[in-house]
């Protein structure tokens, strides 16, 4: 291929029109260097490609409106200003630049076309992202996982050999083992969570509150005073208080990435992204002792999502044999040190957090695949299904033993909401279930405004460890005293016994031998108030209390998610809509009694369904979750229909909570659908171009360079790199292959080079298969690590047998769309762009697809790139 | 057809009866157990009776439980195989299982009683726990008081003569009931229920003192936590400085410069970092 450089004035002339035409922003985002290529004979410009018809001689026609029109439409080119109309022409729609309409027709028909024209034209030109107004932004910090397959010659070498046969044995018989472990492990760490909360609970309620109310109670009576209620909760305060201090604590100074649910962050690691530390040893022990606090703290949190990503952390470790953070390494299952195997293991291990959470296998499973899974996998479907099995026994064992039941596998999970005794409902009562849907999904939407608003504020405002450690010991002293205030307000104090359900009774306020019903829901655990509210009779909890209740705790727990603890929303969002839902039954049930029968229960299941589906948006592994923690399948349809509306209706809002999360981080989340209305940007509008490619042989001291002054984890292989005549970058030869960084590193640290290009002398290592399987070892090295001389820079490193030969790679003219599905689909972490030649044109990353978004205004979906920040912090 | 039937049903009824009736019956192969029927089909109905009368308040566990002792020692017989598993079906079984499972377990009668005693020694009956017995004994104390001062003077003086041994009786059982995993018998719970009742609502005696009291405190701590979250978020909004963010549009990225555009070239025509001594090989 042959580039042509076109003549200088043509090319200012050119320039000149296109900038005077519609884009008016600064200078140097316009530098626009154009050159003909002969054999395609398209203009390329910087900004992206553009048909044209111009000949081959170079002499290129002069641009006609439609031209502009075209390259104004370029997603990739950034949108200009509106047009200021000019006033002073005859027609103040024709172009005031060129003026060409005017001279080719007067006509009001062209006109009035004219005026549509520009019509059409400003309303793409409205400009795609605003960096002042648009939070939309993804963060270059995160990386991807590498889930292709390294074919290199190595690997072909060690698949002829005699004993891979026995390695493949091995390694299939150690994925069992290593699931089997990450499912007694992961119940083990379950377990611990829900004793430690089940300690803290009984310190604080049986041993120090039952005592000082104890006192309090015999001062009343002896007449010594009466103010010692206050006493009482200050007491009260004060314990959650320091809990929730411990939890922010280790979060803020230890592990950040250990704050909130921790299901957004395992979303995105199934998704194909690499967060730092996400599944480390470190992570683990913030989450597992942090959400101990925060739950024992008293605040709106749950442990069920923290749990889900502590099992994520617990797969990470087992799989990978070892641990970084604490710098031990066991020198087992070496073979699954690479981020392909890794990230199996870690969906199994979330699959395990699900299962031992709520004692629902399959829904853990299905979560996995719901939230992670790019196809199909039936073989580590199975082993997902192993593993949470194992994991829901396991703590099915401990917790009977825990609780002196012996080792008595059918004990409920951690979030086991009872099952119903009342399980009859009938064909009418379907649209109050969906009219139920319909409110979980306003409240929902209306929820994650809340909340992702306050994340907002919380990025921009709360900025420094104390704050964030501040907010957290108000937000525990809030939600200490909303209790306190609330059963001192509400008075729904019910005789004791009323209610079989009530495992703890606070009297406080209360008469003797009455409790407050309302406190019981405060103060006696989430998960006990949610199967208080789904199982007891229709008269222990007054309506007014119920409904103060839920719209007490849905505003503190849109206020406490998000703080800097681990914290999920799983079980506070499942009891505000249980007690709102609840609400909703006892009118029923005293409004049409034939119809709706008496029991209540089945309305506040329908009501936590909603509540929580309206707010996460989750479907099918939901709708399991909630069958299995309720142990029961009869109520499928209604929950199943529930969760449905409050998605339905959710969606007209906003997006689900998790998703706004990661859009809020930047997070590069490539989502099941490519963006609409992208099938016109293609590869070439996509790509990198400045790509940093290798030849077969290199010196170290140039790999060397790369390896200190870029993060690339990727590097194109081509023939050969020359010069190009016409533009900045280079222009690369046929692609050869791709070699990874970490396989770099091995390279340089093995000192596999030679000094000569033919390899004739000083290779002092012949590299094999082996020095390839730990991918993550060679990732955190540094180049200062790897002990090269000065001597060693002038050598020759041979790419290879390491190589990998045939990497994905698309056309020019390939779609978004198309890229997309490919990225999605096959996990990639790079995708070559080559042209008809198989040259090397550029490279697509995750990011470079992942920027195009699609949103929809005015019932018209338009695709947007994002700006992308380099500001390294968390954004 | 209907003939046949009728002659094969009146021959297995006239068998049937035959072995219900004698218990020595040749026939009967398992008479020697027929004592235990008789006795447990007057026992179960002993006990019904007693359940029944006991109904309202519940006080089964304290007044029918040597009723109930009775499967304790038919059980580990020979017979009780016979009685409860031999047959297709066992109306005993049934029978017995009715008695455990609802009116037993549902009244909690074994919290009632100290079983770990009467297991290692030879009474013939458990005897009440010891927190049982506790409750009992501060329940007459109460009555007791109620029943002197009833005859002395009016009704009011109830709540200030007898407040003592009520607040007594009243915490001893709060703080058992209150404790997990300790549960009274359904029985005393009743009666404890009912003594409330009865203290507070009919004779309207003070249980409580007026909460309203503490309004200021909870006030005040209403105050103190709203003014701090309103300062909290209010400084930061005043103080916080927006972080300033580097965006960059990739579609417009500048033209790679200085040591990236170095990197972008190839080794062969770029001599980096390489001392030149090595050239002279």
């Amino acid at each position: 291929m042959k580039i042509a450089k076109i003549d200088r004035p043509r090319k200012c002339s050119f320039l000149r029109k296109l900038r005077a035409y519609g884009s008016q922003d600064s200078p140097e985002h316009h530098e626009l260097t154009v050159h003909f290529d002969e054999k395609n004979l398209a203009l390329t410009s910087h900004y992206g490609s553009m048909e044209n018809t111009t000949p081959p001689n170079g002499t290129a026609t002069p641009p006609s409106a439609s031209f502009y029109r075209r390259a104004h439409r370029m997603p990739s080119a950034r949108a200009p200003r509106p047009r200021t109309i000019s006033e002073s022409s005859i027609d103040v729609y024709e172009d005031p630049v060129v003026g060409m309409d005017r001279v080719a027709s007067q006509s009001n028909i062209n006109s009035e076309a004219r005026r549509r024209r520009m019509e059409d034209v400003s309303q793409e030109q409205t400009p795609m992202i605003s960096p002042h107004r648009d939070h939309h932004t993804i963060s270059s910090k995160f990386e991807s996982l590498n889930y292709e397959v390294c074919e290199n010659e190595l690997y072909r070498n060690e698949e002829r050999k005699e004993s891979h046969q026995l390695n493949l044995w091995k390694l299939s018989l150690n994925r069992w083992i290593a699931c089997f472990f990450i499912g007694i492990c992961t119940a083990l760490v379950a377990a611990g969570i829900d004793i430690l909360v089940n300690k803290s609970n009984w310190l604080k309620q049986d041993v120090i509150m039952n005592q000082l109310i104890s006192d309090c109670e015999q001062q009343l009576d002896r007449g010594m005073g009466g103010h010692c209620m206050i006493y009482v909760e200050l007491v009260w305060i004060l314990y959650n208080c320091s809990l929730v201090c411990i939890a922010a604590a280790m979060v803020i100074w230890w592990s950040p990435i250990s704050g909130g649910s921790g299901i957004p962050q395992i979303k995105c690691y199934l998704n194909g992204i690499a967060i730092p530390d996400v599944v480390s040893f470190k992570t683990l022990i913030t989450k597992a002792l942090g959400v101990s606090c925060a739950v024992g703290g008293g605040l709106c949190a749950g442990k069920e999502g923290p749990m889900i990503h502590s099992g994520g952390c617990v797969a990470a470790g087992i799989s990978q044999g070892r641990s970084t953070s604490l710098g031990l390494d066991f020198g087992v299952f070496k073979e699954f040190r690479n981020d392909r195997e890794k990230r199996d293991f870690v969906s199994a291990g979330a699959a395990a957090g699900v299962s031992a959470a709520f004692g629902a296998p399959i829904g853990g499973v299905l979560f996995s695949l719901e939230e992670g899974a790019s196809f199909w996998n039936q073989s580590l479907t199975w082993r997902m299904f192993f593993t949470s099995m194992f994991s829901s026994f396991t703590v099915s064992a401990i917790l009977a033993w825990y609780h002196g039941a012996g080792a008595w596998l059918s004990w409920n999970g951690l979030a086991n909401f009872g099952v119903f005794e009342d399980k009859d409902y009938n064909l009418f009562e379907i649209p109050f279930f969906l009219a139920i849907g319909v409110i979980g999904g306003v409240s929902g939407a209306f929820f994650n405004y809340l909340n992702i608003n306050l994340a907002k504020f919380r990025k921009k405002y709360i900025l420094t460890k104390k704050q964030r450690l501040l907010e957290a010991i108000i937000i525990a002293a809030t939600s200490g005293f909303f209790g306190f205030l609330t059963l001192f307000l509400v008075d729904d104090c019910q005789p004791i016994g009323i209610n079989p359900e009530t495992t703890a009774v606070n009297q406080l306020w209360c008469p003797k031998g009455e409790y407050s019903a309302v406190a019981n829901l405060f103060f006696d655990g989430s998960e006990g108030g949610i199967k208080s509210l789904f199982h007891s009779p229709i008269n222990s909890f007054r309506p007014y209390t119920l409904l103060i209740f839920a719209v007490e705790y849905f505003f503190l727990t849109a206020w406490t998610f998000g703080v800097s603890v681990p914290a999920g929303i799983f079980i506070p969002l499942l009891l505000t809509g249980a007690a709102w839902g609840r609400y909703i039954g006892v009118g029923l049930a005293h409004l049409i009694p034939s119809v709706v029968g008496t029991h209540p229960g089945k309305y506040a299941l329908a009501g936590a369904a909603a509540q929580l589906g309206g707010s996460v948006r989750m479907t099918i592994s939901l709708t399991a979750i909630l069958m299995e923690a309720t142990k029961d399948i009869s109520f499928g349809l209604p929950i199943m229909l529930v969760l449905m509306t409050a998605k339905l209706v959710g969606d007209i809002f906003n997006e689900g909570i998790y998703d706004s999360l990661i859009d809020l981080q930047g997070i590069p989340v490539l989502g099941w659908h490519p963006p609409k209305m992208s099938r016109n940007i293609n590869a070439k509008q996509i790509m990198r171009k400045d790509v940093v490619a290798l030849e077969r042989r290199e010196r170290v001291g140039r790999l060397k360079e790369i390896l200190e002054t870029t993060s690339h984890h990727g590097f194109p292989v081509v023939d050969r790199i020359e010069e190009s005549m016409t533009g900045n970058l280079p222009d690369y030869g046929q692609i050869q292959g791709i070699i990874l960084r970490s396989q770099l590193v091995r390279i340089l640290e093995r000192r596999a080079f030679t000094i000569h290009p033919d390899g004739r002398t000083g290779c002092q290592w012949v590299l094999s298969h082996e020095d390839f399987l730990d991918e993550t070892d060679c990732k955190e090295k540094t180049v200062a690590e790897l002990g090269l001389r000065n001597e060693d820079f002038g050598c020759w490193v041979d790419l290879s047998p390491v190589l990998h030969s045939h990497p994905h790679r698309v056309p020019l003219n390939a779609s978004l769309p198309f890229v997309y599905q490919i990225f999605r689909g096959l996990g990639l972490r790079y995708l070559m762009v080559v042209n008809e030649e198989n040259r090397l044109r550029g490279v697509i990353t995750r990011k470079d697809v992942a920027r195009f978004k699609e949103t929809r205004k005015r019932r018209r979906y338009r695709v947007r790139e994002l700006f992308i920040s380099e500001d390294g912090g968390p954004n | 057809m209907p003939y046949c039937w009728n002659t094969q049903t009146s021959v297995f009824f006239l068998l049937f009866v035959q072995g219900l009736t004698f218990s020595t019956s040749p026939w009967n192969l398992y008479g020697a157990c027929h004592e235990y029927v008789e006795k447990f089909a007057s026992v179960s109905s002993e006990m019904i009776n007693c359940a029944l009368n006991y109904s309202t308040p519940p006080s089964v566990c304290l007044h029918c439980f040597d009723k109930w002792f009775w499967n304790i020692t038919v059980a580990g017989t020979k017979c009780s195989e016979v009685i409860y598993n031999n047959y297709v079906v066992s109306y005993n079984k049934e029978i017995v299982q009715f008695f455990t499972d609802v009116i037993w377990q549902k009244s909690r009668c074994e919290s009632c009683f100290n079983f770990e005693s009467y297991m290692q020694s030879n009474d013939s009956f458990p005897k009440f726990s010891d927190r049982t017995a506790a409750i009992q004994n501060k329940t007459l104390a109460w009555r007791s008081c109620i029943d002197t001062h009833s005859f002395h003077a009016p009704n009011e003086s109830y709540c200030s003569s007898c407040k003592d041994e009520f607040n007594d009786m009243f915490q001893y059982y709060w703080e058992i009931y209150t404790k997990p995993g300790i549960d009274f018998c359904v029985d005393v719970e009743t009666q404890m229920n009912d003594t409330i009742h009865l203290w507070g609502n009919v004779w309207n005696c003070p249980t409580k003192d007026d909460g309203t009291r503490e309004t200021n405190y909870v006030v005040y701590t209403f105050v103190f936590l709203a003014v701090t979250t309103f300062l909290f978020y209010g400084a930061s909004y005043a103080q916080g400085e927006r972080e300033s963010r580097r965006l960059v549009q990739y579609s417009r990225l500048d033209p790679p410069q200085g040591q990236r555009s170095r990197l972008l070239s190839s080794a062969s025509s770029s001599n980096l970092h390489v001392p030149s001594n090595l050239y002279n090989f």
